[in-house]
């Protein structure tokens, strides 16, 4: 029995690689230009493998970022295609020359019969009946089943249920380099021979293998023997092949021909049993019911302190670049409606969209490195415990806890979750948790509600997070007893090996979720805030009187101070005149801008809405709040300021005790009573004001009808329990 | 050096097990559904365990069949629920299976 690594030199060339398969195992080779290339010279090959073999670092190696992710159209499984790097004459002789391949990387699985959407995915996938969106439709050209040298045996059905398929199929053997540190030699050429399909050794991480693999792939074949399909004898054939072609460790020099079971603990390697004792020591403090617990709370927590510490500088940036380039514009294009439509809609829109992309990726790049250390499976059975009476599944813990700081990554991040129906749930209640956008608001509520009682504004934004938590958890239950009803599973998930993150993963991982969301998001964003703009600008009305009048009293004050002349004993006089004149034009800027609201068609949707939100006491001037701030929470603040004072800095103290004492249109009423505010705020805790999540939930979760029922669900349950506040707080306090 | 494996005394199910012990499985009295997912996932009939954790998790590690029982298999974190519906039993001697061991009736005998 030859081991596998001494092979890999023999099998550098393709054509002396394809020559050995039609050798040994009488295999359909491929001719040079192949079957399988359509006209536009492209070889589609499927990535198919189970989960944790390394598939998604194989594909990053070979396609690094020339790659795109969309998703298998009616699915909601992510697919991703990228374009292998042609390198070296063995695959130019093979291809014509303006030939590609296209690896099309499937979601991990364990068996493709499993009554699993991901299986169902490959099943169709290989059956040529599913592409990824923007692909041709029909069958791959050729399969590649990645498999984990270290764990052949449980690896090797699946491929067995891939060369049923009858399609040119290579095996790549993953993760060698350390599939032989743990004493495991794979006899590659015996594998050919039982498989009869090409069989290459590689390592994704350390880039063994991989400058070959193109060209592999490129000449593969289809295999001359077909495992059996009945799963007892699957699993029989893949005994056979495992004990004919692996041996591990001195067993192979005891007795390679007979793979007797054995727990003879001397015949381990030294350090495989370090590593397994090691293993067996992590797993019993991280999955421990209170020491996994507290372990995961500190680990999240300092996870979202440095995405909230670190993200904020670029956000300062980007915001800084975007205040710059509104700026810009206001002075480069001449006064009208193209100027502010550029201004105050495209920059403003697109700035609201990109300033979230720091979170976003930094997220993601710390969720990508713990989930390659193989802590983050230990921590999903620790949140398993917490919410699984709420019918959510562990997995669910991480967007959720996502979604504080956005929701819109926290539903993204829900594409780890296996089963369907956990995964809508967790879509569907994701947006309860408190995300970033909505601290403005919480600000100003309590604020106006607790002023000068700092530890009870601090009480009350502590209990909007609590509400959100159990609103979801409450609204999870609710979902998963009707609409998804269904036993829930119990949880079973495969334990990797515990290692040292790879940051090329991480940073590609990165990369590809930030630029999704930029495209994703970013223009249905953009398009909402270009509306809202709209929206809140037209129809252009004149000033009103009393503006007109301020403007006059500026004009007389300027002719009597040019009247004045240069006297120097007159400085003062001079000088107060024209801090009077600036108050004054300041007032007149803030009427003007304050009846351009109410006067545009927001404002007049605020008018028509009033009776709809008068039982939780909001006047019309709220309401345009509340419909300006549907696009972005954050925007309730803004409006609210230029409203009722005609400057949006909310963060003038000025400005929000003018908020805190602005009148209704009776003149006397506060627009913020305390029952107001409390309603405002459990309003804004409970309610779906946020456009662009449902935007993404209905792309998430494979249909409009969920992002509706998001909505609905949302918008209702916060008008009813903000409709109550109001009339409590009525109640006990009176006003 | 790994906590010694001690051979399982007789037919139990995997939560009753202690952790340390090595036996195979002889029979997924789960959720059909379940069962394929833990088959497919190596927990099949025969596949060689070693019992890692108790409780909720139940952590196994299945193993390879030729004498190197770390690292060499995968680790599988399940549920207590599932880890019920699991009968493991000794590994016999001459390493061709546990039929024998599994008691007649099976997974209806456990569910009485």
């Amino acid at each position: 029995m030859s081991d596998g690594c001494d092979r890999c030199g023999s099998h550098s060339s393709s054509v002396a690689l394809t020559s050995s398969v039609a050798t040994t195992a009488s295999t359909t080779t491929r001719p040079a230009t192949g079957p399988g290339q359509d006209p536009t010279g492209i070889i589609r090959v499927a990535l198919v493998g189970n989960p944790n073999t390394g598939k998604t670092t194989l594909f990053n190696r070979l396609c690094g970022l020339r790659h795109k992710t969309s998703n298998f159209p009616g699915t909601t499984q992510e697919a991703r295609v990228g374009e292998v790097k042609v390198r070296g004459s063995n695959l130019a002789s093979l291809l014509s020359a303006d030939a590609s391949i296209h690896l099309i990387d499937l979601p991990g699985i364990y068996s493709l019969q499993l009554d699993q959407s991901e299986a169902e995915v490959c099943r169709e996938v290989l059956a040529g009946n599913l592409s990824p969106r923007g692909e041709k439709l029909g069958a791959p050209d050729a399969v590649c089943v990645v498999v984990d040298a270290a764990n052949l045996l449980r690896n090797l059905p699946l491929v067995g249920e891939v060369l049923a398929q009858r399609l040119p199929t290579v095996v790549a053997i993953n993760m060698i380099d350390l599939a032989r540190r743990h004493g495991v030699r794979i006899d590659t050429r015996a594998m050919e021979e039982h498989l009869g399909c090409r069989v290459t050794l590689v390592s994704a991480r350390s880039g063994e293998g991989i400058d070959t693999l193109p060209a592999i792939l490129a000449s593969a074949t289809i295999a001359n023997r077909t495992p059996p399909g009945e799963r007892e004898a699957l699993e029989a054939w893949a005994d056979d092949v495992h004990a004919a072609c692996v041996v591990h460790g001195q067993a192979m020099s005891a007795d390679a021909s007979n793979p007797q079971p054995s727990t003879n603990s001397t015949s381990k390697p030294a350090a495989s049993a370090r590593a397994s004792q090691l293993t067996d020591r992590l797993d019993a403090v991280l999955t421990h019911k209170l020491w996994g617990g507290v372990i995961f709370a500190a680990v999240m927590a300092l996870l979202f302190l440095v995405i909230f510490k670190i993200a904020q500088y670029p956000m300062d940036w980007i915001d800084s670049i975007f205040g710059l380039l509104g700026g810009w514009v206001h002075d480069l294009i001449p006064p009208g409606v193209l100027r502010d439509l550029l201004s105050e809609g495209v920059v403003k829109g697109i700035g609201a969209t990109v300033i979230f992309v720091p979170q976003i990726c930094l997220l993601f790049f710390l969720i990508s490195l713990l989930e390659d250390t193989g802590y983050l499976a230990r921590a999903a059975f620790v949140m398993d415990r917490l919410l699984r009476p709420f019918g959510l599944p562990g997995h669910s813990f991480v967007p959720l806890l996502g979604s504080h700081a956005c929701a819109l990554p926290g539903i993204m991040a829900t594409r780890a979750i296996p089963d369907r129906r956990d995964r809508l749930a967790t879509i569907l209640v994701a947006p309860f948790m408190t995300c970033s956008a909505r601290i403005p608001v919480y600000v100003l509520v309590t604020t106006i509600l607790f002023r000068d009682r700092p530890a009870m504004a601090a009480l009350a934004f502590v209990g909007c997070y609590v509400v959100g938590i159990l609103a979801g958890l409450f609204s999870a239950l609710i979902v998963r007893r009707t609409i998804l009803r269904g036993t829930s599973r119990p949880m079973v998930l495969e334990l990797p090996t515990y290692k040292l993150p790879s940051v090329r993963t991480a940073l590609l991982t990165t990369y590809d979720r930030g630029l999704m969301f930029i495209k994703n998001a970013g223009t249905n964003i953009l398009a909402i805030c270009v509306v809202l703009w709209w929206l809140g600008a037209f129809p252009r009305v004149g000033p009103p009187d009393a503006s007109i009048e301020l403007r006059q009293k500026v004009a007389q004050l300027s002719t009597d101070q040019l009247s004045i002349g240069a006297d120097q004993a007159r400085a003062a006089d001079r000088e107060a005149m024209t801090a009077q004149m600036v108050d004054l034009a300041a007032q007149a800027d803030r009427l003007e801008a304050s009846n351009a609201k109410a006067q545009s068609f927001a404002g007049r949707l605020g008018h028509m809405i009033e009776p709809v939100f008068r039982p939780l006491g909001y006047d019309w001037q709220l309401c345009v709040g509340v419909v300006t701030s549907f696009a972005a929470r954050e925007v309730f603040v803004s409006t609210m300021a230029v409203m009722v004072t005609g400057s949006d800095d909310a963060e003038d103290q000025t400005v929000l005790e003018q908020i805190q004492t602005a009148k209704r249109s009776d003149g006397v009423t506060n627009i913020f009573t305390p029952a107001t505010s409390w309603s405002l705020l459990v309003f804004y805790v409970l309610a779906m004001q946020c456009l662009p999540t449902l935007v993404v939930t209905a792309k998430e979760a494979g249909g409009v009808r969920w992002a509706v029922l998001q909505l609905a669900w949302m918008s209702g349950l916060a008008y009813f329990a903000a409709w109550g506040v109001h009339a409590l707080v009525l109640a006990l306090n009176g006003s | 050096m790994v906590r010694a494996s001690t051979p399982l005394p007789a037919t139990v199910a995997l939560a009753d097990a202690n952790p340390g012990q090595t036996g195979v499985v002889c029979q997924l009295c789960n959720d059909p559904r379940d069962a394929a997912l833990l088959r497919a996932m190596g927990l099949r009939h025969n596949a060689l365990v070693r019992v890692c954790r108790l409780g909720d998790p139940c952590i196994v590690e299945v193993l390879a069949r030729d004498g190197c029982t770390a690292s060499c298999g995968s680790r599988i974190g399940l549920a207590r629920p599932l880890a019920r519906q699991v009968r493991m039993g000794p590994v016999p001697p001459n390493g061709l299976g546990c039929d024998a061991a599994c008691p007649p009736g099976g997974c209806a005998t456990d569910r009485k």
